[in-house]
């Protein structure tokens, strides 16, 4: 039997996993909590094997940090991010962290318990790809690495200058940026991109 | 040389007036163009000098005697001066008539072309600011006519004293027709016609002098563009802020979203858990699907359930505890959890790390919270029943963010290891509000 620990703040979410591993022989729920803060304390205090984390959990606890803690201290315990942002950065933090294997959300039973038999048995799954979504006239792939970044920061409400310092840009750099990014939606201003950007999910600061 | 002697003794008077006349204009010439510069010296001491001897030789015949110095030199090489025929002396005294003529107009010309008194008077007159010129007491040397025009209307007096207008300006008592907009070094006013001048005030050095200048410049327009430029700031700041919450609440939207996501999934569930208790209800289903298809509904009874209870209700406090609970770790808290939801927020991530080190570092327990507020801030000191810290403690990963974020939100954090490990972290009372 494989202990589950589930870290989830969204009720319905939490419900579904927990049919998932009643209907399963092979799992075990071990808790679930709502918070990522309280992840690696769980684990210090039950015997937990496996993980299913979300990103954005109750606290505004980031996911990927708690994994990247719960991995560097215990490496033997298996994790598996599902989300439901396509957040083209969580992927690569995902990676960077060491999470053993990452999934988008989705409401089925048998595509998780695949995933969850897969990592188990040691295999990392990974999505090829982000989902692909629209921003506006454009499609999430057309944005650069650079400007991900700077759309990412102007979702915080941030000026110009406050992004050209936390990038360590030039002002007119992140100008730049928009303009380009603007011409590529199609949006009249930046609040509009900003707005489209963070409500796709394709942007998501602070996790 | 007998016609010009027995020229009319009047007509010899008029011109010796004519050539005492142009001697005078030509040594006036030369002390007007002078101006400090050699070259006029050069240029115009020579004609004078020139003039001052064709006329010795012209009076030398018309009188047949030299006038000023009254001997005629005794050596013959001067003879061959006094020899030259009246005639050319007289085209002499043409052309350097001519030549005199020519300076004076050019010395007018340079008259009309550089700044005198009344040259800088007039033209400050005609410039569109006001501007002024006055000594350290007051007193007023220079000011054109729209900074008297300004004195009238602003302070409804004539501009007689500098400093006194200024001092109007500074403190804002203007006469009732006119309003100051903006105070401090550059005073603001609108006038009653609602034009808008900015003052400004300069003290100067001439030549050892002291020199006040005010100027008077109007700034409707720019007034006008500045209003314009303010109020889009702030549309601008309030949009940055509405994102900016916008931000915070976009999670529970996309929450909502998977919600409605899973409510499709148990929709499934229950179009499935039909089909199937209709098949077993029309016998046309093995009676070994009994026990499934009752696990089916049971199930779905739970997620009903689930769902219909309000999914908010928990406070943010509760996430932690039930947490800590379910882990089997104790939490004692002391003292009053604020109301604010952002502040419960950051003593939770605190509280998290504490028990997260307590147990992986002192196997501890029992984690004590004790709060306490004191002069708008709140106090919270986090110990445990773990073992005591074998040395110092060095702030890793979890610690050093934790900091951070309470740094960010106006608070502090201190550790302290001996003789038990104590957290430590401060609050201001409206903490980490970036929905404020």
């Amino acid at each position: 039997m494989t202990n589950v620990l589930i870290v989830e703040d969204d009720p319905m979410a939490r419900t579904l996993f927990e049919i998932y591993m009643k209907n399963s022989e092979r799992y075990r729920m071990a808790g679930a909590i709502e918070s990522a803060s309280m992840a690696e304390l769980y684990c210090l205090k039950k015997q937990v094997d496996l993980i299913i984390m979300d990103v954005c959990t109750a606290l505004n606890a980031s996911g990927l940090d708690a994994a990247a803690r719960i991995k560097k201290n215990h490496p033997k315990i298996k994790i598996i991010i599902v989300t439901g942002q396509p957040e083209c950065d969580f992927i690569n933090r995902a990676r960077e962290a060491g999470v053993d294997s990452f999934w988008y959300k989705e409401p089925s039973e048998e595509v998780i318990l695949s995933i969850m038999d897969r990592t188990m048995s040691g295999e990392s799954v990974y999505p090829d790809s982000v989902p692909k979504l629209k921003v506006g006239n454009a499609l999430s792939t057309e944005f650069t690495e650079c400007e991900l970044k700077i759309l990412r920061e102007l979702t915080s409400g941030d000026t110009d200058e406050e992004i050209a310092e936390q990038l360590h840009l030039s002002a007119w750099t992140v100008r730049k940026y928009v303009k380009v990014m603007l011409e590529k939606t199609g949006f009249k201003s930046r609040t509009q991109l900003a707005v489209a950007a963070r409500e796709s999910g394709l942007v998501i600061k602070g996790y | 040389m007998t016609a010009l002697y027995t020229v009319h003794q009047n007509i010899r008077g008029i011109l010796m007036m004519l050539l005492y006349f142009l001697s005078l204009i030509q040594i006036g010439c030369l002390i007007a163009s002078f101006e400090g510069k050699t070259k006029y010296l050069v240029k115009y001491i020579l004609p004078v000098f020139l003039l001052t001897f064709t006329e010795l030789i012209f009076l030398r015949y018309v009188n047949k005697q030299i006038v000023v110095y009254g001997e005629l030199p005794s050596e013959k090489r001067w003879n061959w001066l006094f020899q030259f025929p009246a005639e050319a002396a007289g085209l002499m005294i043409l052309i350097i008539g001519i030549f005199t003529f020519l300076s004076l107009y050019r010395i007018l010309q340079y008259y009309r072309n550089s700044i005198t008194v009344s040259s800088i008077k007039e033209s400050i007159d005609n410039l569109p600011t006001g501007l002024s010129f006055s000594a350290p007491n007051g007193r007023i040397l220079l000011a054109n006519r729209k900074m008297e025009m300004l004195s009238h209307a602003v302070t409804g007096m004539d501009f007689q004293d500098a400093e006194q207008f200024w001092d109007i300006l500074y403190s804002g008592r203007v006469c009732k027709d006119a309003e100051r907009i903006s105070d401090g070094n550059t005073p603001g006013i609108r006038l009653s016609d609602s034009t808008i001048w900015t003052f400004g005030k300069k003290i100067l050095t001439v030549e050892n002098h002291t020199v006040v200048q005010i100027t008077a410049a109007d700034t409707t327009e720019l007034y006008e563009l500045s209003e314009d430029l303010k109020e889009n700031n702030r549309q601008l700041a309030e949009m940055n802020n509405r994102l900016r919450q916008y931000g915070e609440n976009i999670d529970s939207f996309v929450r909502s979203r998977e919600v409605l996501e899973a409510k499709m999934r148990i929709h499934n569930e229950v179009g499935q858990a039909l089909l199937a208790s209709r098949s077993y209800l029309l016998h046309e289903a093995a009676p070994l699907q009994e026990a499934d298809i009752l696990k089916r509904w049971k199930y779905i009874v739970a997620l009903l359930k689930k769902e219909s209870a309000p999914q908010d209700f928990r406070r943010t406090w509760n996430y932690f505890a039930d947490a800590a609970d379910s882990a089997g770790v104790k939490i004692i808290l002391e003292g009053e959890l604020p109301d604010n939801e952002e502040t419960v927020k950051m003593i939770v991530a605190a509280a998290a790390e504490a028990l997260t080190n307590a147990v992986r570092h002192a196997g501890a327990d029992e984690l004590s919270i004790k709060l306490y507020e004191s002069e708008n801030k709140l106090e919270i000191t986090f110990t445990n029943n773990g073992r005591r810290p074998a040395g110092e403690i060095t702030e890793g990963g979890g610690l050093e963010a934790l900091r951070l974020r309470l740094e960010e939100a106006g608070g502090s954090m201190k550790i302290s290891a001996r003789p038990y490990f104590v957290l430590n972290i401060t609050l201001p009372m409206t903490a980490g509000g970036k929905l404020s």
